[in-house]
């Protein structure tokens, strides 16, 4: 891959990719190396021929890999804890519940709503990235919300 | 799945929907409420996740030790330039006083105090008396 279609793929996700591995790992220090990983291997490797929406998908499927990755070697690395930003007390309480709550769904509920949230990517995106169809990401998400919106109900009517 | 739900999370994540569909979703309690807390998540999530320029604000702190070795680099270089430029630029010692004197001054020379003549045979030992 050259050097300028990588400045470009970093230019346009970086930011994306990195709020998605904060959330998805808990921790804003580890989320920064993974994302510099993840376009040192989308260098390396290179992206397959395809449109925008086909590279994002396949940028967040390599984030996604090696954050999940990161968290199954939790026994070797620093205990993932709830994102604590330099933000005052109700919005560190926030923060908490909603880790919290995220992380009482399955890893791959969490991931396709943290993918639609937090990154941004679309429902087809989303189902690249992940292996799924459009409806199963629909289910997912919907399957997701409701989960949340019960869990976090007193949090909700703060954040209004 | 609730079809009023699936039509107001799709419409919501600018996916394709139906109006129709979005304003029937819409005229009911559920729906509406549906879509109150959907966007009170969103902004819970926004509020709560680091922004964007986090990641930037770490690579920018490294920026001034970058920046601060070429100009460190430069400085040295500029130094040892104009060291070198002033050793090879220093004018020759003048042979006589008179030489020392800027080109273009008209003022004529003091009249000497002493007059020292050189004479062979004289024996230049030191002596007492004198000035």
């Amino acid at each position: 891959m050259t050097a300028t279609k990588t400045d470009r793929l970093f230019a346009e996700h970086r930011h994306g990719v990195f709020r998605y591995l904060c959330r998805l790992v808990g921790q804003t220090e580890s989320a920064r190396d993974l994302t510099q990983e993840v376009f040192l291997r989308v260098a390396r490797a290179g992206l397959p021929d395809t449109d925008a929406g086909g590279e994002r998908a396949w940028i967040f499927r390599v984030a996604r890999n090696l954050g999940l990755n990161f968290l199954r070697d939790g026994a070797r690395h620093p205990q993932a804890g709830p994102l604590v930003d330099a933000a005052s007390g109700p919005t560190q309480e926030l923060a908490l519940a909603l880790h919290q709550a995220l992380h009482t769904l399955t890893e791959l509920d969490r991931d396709v709503f943290l993918m639609r949230e937090v990154g941004g990517l679309s429902y087809d995106e989303i189902a690249a990235a992940c292996h799924l169809t459009p409806t199963a990401v629909r289910s997912r998400l919907h399957r997701s919300r409701q989960h949340l919106r019960a869990t976090l109900a007193p949090a909700l009517r703060q954040a209004h | 799945m609730d079809a009023h739900f699936d039509t107001l999370a799709a419409w919501a994540d600018g996916e394709p929907a139906d109006r129709a569909a979005v304003l029937r979703a819409l005229e009911t309690a559920e729906g509406r409420d549906y879509v109150v807390d959907l966007m009170a998540l969103r902004r819970l999530v926004a509020v709560t996740t680091p922004p964007a320029h986090a990641h930037d604000a770490h690579t920018a702190a490294q920026q001034p030790r970058r920046w601060f070795v070429p100009v460190a680099a430069a400085a040295v270089l500029c130094v040892a330039a104009g060291y070198v430029a002033g050793r090879t630029a220093v004018p020759a010692l003048p042979a006589s006083p008179a030489a020392s004197r800027p080109v273009g001054i008209s003022a004529p020379a003091p009249a000497p105090t002493h007059v020292i003549r050189f004479e062979a045979g004289v024996d230049w030992r030191e002596t007492t008396g004198g000035n």
